[in-house]
């Protein structure tokens, strides 16, 4: 039987948590809001881009450009966009386990994968496991991060015209609302053509390219990859905060439920206190 | 044929401006394009430079930074990597960056294994000019 005293250390430690995750999520909230609105700004651009891809995919030869041939076998490349921080619920860990699935998988047409983690929680998933982990970018400062990004994805594309590796892959949290987040990963090299949506009047229409379709590709395929990772970044960024509001949401209203349970028993345990205290009066007066 | 074309210019960051427009000139590549509704349909490369647009109530100017151009049935969309309305421009800050990047530029001709640099540099100062053209 817990004595008054420990229930009240027990109500006092709960409330200290309690506001600690309170305050957690106020802050999650806050940086999440900035981060939807990065990715909402960032939509347009993205759609933007894979519509003029898939107008400019239509009249080329696909197999003309490196960044679109297809290769089998070898190997592949896999950028794990993860968080620095835990306290986000599951969602690091759905990711890590899908793509923890994923890698094995030979249907997929690949032999042997190599990893490029983004934040620490990725990279301590995957130490002890299998999948070798190339390169790791961890506890970096927002900007710092995407920058790190940009230039990863760079000198990955040039290994890729160069051949060292056939396939790319960009595994992260899609940002969907504030309660869902789903781990997506995304085969970025080759290029896949988006497919032109049929509402959009204009799907084939011939284009004048200037200076040409060719020199066109050449330069938008790149920005498309880079393109593709920096919204991962985002995605990744705004399902982090959102993910971690939700938990602590769900934290603080634990810790009230169960201050409520603690509650009721100390106030019982008083009140027996209370008795058997009257009790012992009574039943010392009437002894005399 | 309508009269008008819709101007939209988007940039990684953000949406920056969407408007019906009478006439656009863009930065392209290849040299100034002059834009009027009717158009063919055309997509192009854009260099850094001053895009001009001019509607009924003003004429003015946005500096964009490489990307590209897509026009449209009169719908004229730009993807550029950065952009920035006249006005919001700092003209002291572009010179600033001009300068510096002027005498780093300097600094990398001295030695002839950084090419790299030196047309990133070159960027840097295009950008910077554009963003002071655009701003007068």
């Amino acid at each position: 039987m817990a004595t008054l005293k420990d229930i009240q250390l027990r109500m006092s430690s709960i409330k200290n948590t309690m506001q600690i995750t309170k305050a957690m999520k106020m802050v999650a909230a806050s940086k999440m809001r900035r981060a939807e609105e990065a990715i909402t700004n960032s939509r347009p651009y993205s759609e933007k881009l894979k519509a003029i891809i898939s107008n400019l995919s239509d009249g080329v030869d696909q197999s003309a450009h490196p960044l679109l041939k297809k290769r089998e076998g070898g190997k592949a490349v896999v950028l794990l966009i993860s968080t620095d921080r835990g306290l986000c619920g599951g969602l690091n860990v759905n990711l890590c386990k899908k793509l923890n699935s994923f890698m094995p998988d030979q249907s997929n047409g690949f032999d042997v994968v190599e990893l490029v983690t983004f934040g620490k929680k990725g990279t301590e998933f995957f130490k002890n496991r299998a999948g070798n982990i190339a390169e790791s970018f961890r506890d970096l400062k927002e900007a710092e991060m995407a920058d790190a990004l940009q230039s990863k994805v760079r000198d990955l594309i040039q290994q890729y015209i160069d051949g060292e590796f056939n396939h790319l892959y960009l595994a992260y949290n899609r940002f969907n609302n504030v309660v869902s987040q789903t781990p997506i990963i995304k085969q970025v090299l080759p290029i896949e053509p988006p497919a032109t949506e049929d509402s959009d009047a204009d799907a084939g229409t011939q284009f004048i390219f200037e200076p040409s379709g060719m020199a066109i590709l050449n330069a938008i395929l790149p920005q498309y990859v880079e393109n593709q990772a920096f919204t991962g970044l985002l995605d990744n960024n705004a399902s982090e905060h959102a993910a971690r509001m939700t938990a602590m949401d769900a934290a603080t209203n634990n810790a009230s439920d169960m201050l409520a349970k603690l509650q009721i028993q100390f106030n019982r345990a008083r009140q027996a206190a209370i008795t058997s205290e009257l009790i012992e009066i009574i039943s010392g007066a009437e002894a005399v | 044929m309508s009269n008008n074309l819709t101007l939209e210019i988007v940039t990684p960051q953000s949406k920056l401006l969407s408007k019906e427009v009478d006439y656009v000139t863009i930065p392209s590549e290849l040299g100034e394009l002059g834009i009027l509704p009717g158009h063919i349909p055309l997509l192009t490369n854009l260099s850094s430079g001053v895009l001009s647009y001019k509607n009924s109530s003003e004429e003015k100017k946005v500096a964009v930074h490489f990307g590209y151009a897509e026009v449209c049935q009169d719908k004229i969309t730009i993807l550029a990597s950065t952009a920035e309305l006249a006005e919001e421009i700092d003209v002291e800050g572009a010179k600033t960056d001009q300068q510096k990047a002027e005498s780093e530029l300097a600094e990398v001709y001295k030695s002839t294994d950084k090419l790299d640099q030196a047309l990133e540099l070159q960027q840097q100062i295009q950008m910077a000019v554009t963003r002071q053209n655009a701003a007068q």
